[in-house]
């Protein structure tokens, strides 16, 4: 134990070079060289006073000069080239290798976890229909207008569902409430549109039974 | 002598120790009700200055000329009526006591959007749309009448939510008729003296009235017959008896017999638990929650085996558009399909265990609420010209003739398009008629199956 801290602490230390190589490998700007790289190092040049000429993109004499001497105040070898130091002295990150529209990270696990986290504390016991209900009553929810438009909304919504008032619902989610919860979120209603279910056992408020009952399954009434 | 004094000494120490132990307590628990009413009164504040920001443009709204102007003042309040709603959801009230006003804000919201897409394609704020702006300012102002007077009890009272949760806490459980003493009982009374809100996005009121479509001028069914409807339905093993039992019935959009289908001597996870409609006899959804075991069969397969399930069970022409996997089994998503024309609004849903290929669920609801026979424009435009109006960075393909749900009532013609952009993939639906670019969905490709967004 007392060892794996160092040994994480080392494994990060590389995980970070590695990753600054590899971000490092942009061109090497020498004279003759001319595009955008080299207009940036030559506006960064000439904010920091070292290069009077234009920024053209060209790299010529004044670009040259200008990098030795950024070079001999910075204590690099004075080659008049832009490689990886030079670069990095310069607090210009690598031109970007990444292409220009980048892989979306988008996924709808966290709906799903959400999902069949409330399931797990609010129909533990019940079969998979029923439990799919539950989650059928939540996305009911986000379609009608008197309630929150979003899944968390619905779901962290005061007094909404008492599992998440009181805890229950933050335990070891069971395969079937995953289960259950993607089937919700692929379309299944067992409860034909209901909004609110409840357990007919449990005292309720009696305004609930004021609502429209749709159907029972299991050991709960879901109404609209 | 000295023989007491250690027992008091102790006692006592005990007695400073829980007393210190209580003190810390009461101020950690006064720290974290101090914490919580904070929020309550962040969001409630902010709230009431949203509400206030409806009210101001909804009347300018109705004032201003220019449909530019219009447009702007519409995307503001929809920002607003959203930010008020999120800020009513995290106060501590239950949907009795905040429904209609959640619901007040969600119609707001959805009227200045559906007003301002229509004055973004052209068109104006008629006398119609006036008078709905007009009704929905009537509604805004009182609202925020009501805040205001709230707003300043709050101001006084630091622990104003504080005592409401308890209120509520204590009603719920001992006596519901009381419910009606809360401020915001009465806010709520108030917002539902309004007239239903009647337009074209998707929380207009008319549209939690509409009927199964596919279903009309069908002859109800029996009980005897539902059951007899509900074998036919099952993909049931060879050799195995199997009964079936309505056991209760379900009242929602598409009135339902709840049948229970066993196999004969069977366990009860075998069970296959559905609904076949009143009206027609036909399946509305079916769940079987047997265990599945490995995959044994490709998807393919299985896809095929879902088409089979659908032609039999009476559902017509459908295409598979994607598929979600969740453990071993699949879930298929169809559309119906009218001379070659997709209708996606007619989904169909089928779940195929992918141990054996069985028919383990499927969901017709969105089918049978929407199916009915099209009357189809010609498309105005070719497929070559719709090409030509997609962003030329696209690499695109694709292009058949779709029906695409735009709101909830609205349907429209469309080519769609698979269009690619560096490693993104997207769905674009061109008008067939006006070349007007519809929509435009990104795909997420996930080991599991397909995402549309």
């Amino acid at each position: 134990m007392v060892f794996a801290v160092p040994c994480l602490l080392a494994l990060f230390a590389a995980m970070i070079l590695m990753r600054g190589l590899a971000a490092a490998q942009g061109t090497v700007l020498y004279w003759g060289s001319s595009g955008n790289e080299v207009s940036s190092v030559q506006q960064r040049l000439s904010q920091w006073g070292y290069y009077k000429g234009p920024v053209d993109g060209v790299y010529g004499y004044e670009t040259f000069r200008a990098v030795q001497n950024f070079q001999r105040n910075n204590g690099l070898p004075q080659d008049g080239v832009v490689g990886r130091a030079t670069r990095e002295a310069l607090g210009l990150s690598s031109p970007d290798n990444a292409p220009a529209v980048s892989r979306g990270a988008v996924t709808d696990r966290g709906d799903t976890t959400l999902l069949a986290r409330v399931i797990e504390g609010e129909a533990a016991d019940e079969s998979l229909q029923g439990k799919i209900a539950v989650g059928a009553v939540i996305l009911n929810r986000t379609k009608s207008a008197a309630f929150p438009r979003t899944i968390s909304g619905v779901i962290f919504q005061d007094h909404a569902f008492e599992s998440i008032s009181n805890g229950q619902a933050y335990r070891p989610l069971t395969q079937q409430s995953i289960q259950a919860a993607q089937m919700a979120l692929s379309g299944y209603d067992p409860t034909g549109g209901a909004l609110f279910f409840w357990n007919p056992y449990k005292p309720v408020s009696s305004w609930i039974w004021s609502r429209n009952i749709v159907t029972q399954i299991g050991n709960h009434v879901f109404a609209r | 002598m000295r023989r007491w004094i250690i027992p008091v000494v102790i006692g006592l120490l005990a007695l400073a120790a829980a007393g210190s132990w209580g003190y810390n307590q009461r101020l950690a628990n006064r720290n974290l009700e101090n914490f919580l009413n904070n929020k309550y009164q962040r969001a409630f504040f902010d709230m009431t200055a949203q509400v206030q920001n409806i009210e101001v443009l909804l009347s300018k709204s109705m004032v201003a000329a220019d449909p530019r102007l219009d447009s702007t003042l519409l995307m503001d309040i929809r920002q607003q009526a959203a930010f008020a709603q999120s800020n009513l959801g995290q106060l501590p009230l239950n949907d009795a006591l905040s429904g209609r006003t959640a619901k007040f804000l969600t119609q707001v919201g959805d009227y200045a959007d559906s007003l301002s897409k229509q004055v973004g394609k052209g068109g104006s704020i008629d006398a119609k749309h006036w008078e709905a702006l007009n009704s929905l300012y009537q509604q805004s102002m009182e609202l925020n009448q009501e805040l205001q007077g709230m707003q300043y009890k709050v101001a006084q009272n630091n622990f104003y939510f504080g005592e409401l949760v308890r209120q509520v806490r204590k009603n719920l459980q001992n006596n519901p008729d009381n419910l009606a003493q809360s401020d915001f009982q009465v806010l709520d009374q108030r917002m539902q003296r309004y007239p239903a809100l009647i337009y074209d996005g998707p929380f207009s009121e008319h549209l939690e009235r509409t009927e199964p479509r596919d279903l009309s001028g069908l002859a109800e069914v029996g009980p005897g017959e539902a059951q007899h409807k509900a074998l036919s339905f099952i993909d049931g093993k060879q050799g195995v008896d199997y009964q079936a039992a309505v056991t209760g019935s379900a009242e929602g959009r598409i009135p339902a017999y709840r049948v229970e289908v066993s196999p004969a001597g069977g366990s009860d996870s075998e069970k296959y638990v559905m609904d076949i409609s009143k009206k027609g006899g036909k399946l509305v959804w079916m769940i079987n929650s047997r265990p599945v075991g490995n995959q044994s069969i490709d998807i393919n397969a299985a896809r095929q085996k879902a088409l089979d399930f659908l032609k039999n069970s009476g559902f017509g022409d459908m295409k598979a558009t994607y598929f979600q996997r969740h453990e071993n089994s699949a879930t298929f998503n169809f559309a119906a399909l009218q001379n070659g024309v997709v209708l996606y609004p007619d989904l169909i849903k089928v779940t195929v265990a992918l141990d054996n290929g069985e028919i383990t669920g499927a969901e017709t609801s969105g089918y049978l609420m929407s199916h009915r026979r099209r009357d189809l424009p010609a498309a105005g435009i070719s497929r070559e010209q719709a090409m030509a109006e997609l962003n030329q960075r696209l690499q695109a393909r694709g292009g058949n003739l779709v029906l695409i749900p735009l709101g909830s009532e609205e349907e429209k013609l469309a080519y769609e398009f698979q269009g690619r952009l560096g490693e993104d993939n997207y769905l674009i639906y061109v008008n067939a008629l006006d070349g007007r670019e519809e929509n435009v969905l990104k795909l997420i490709e996930s080991p599991d199956g397909t995402l549309t967004m």
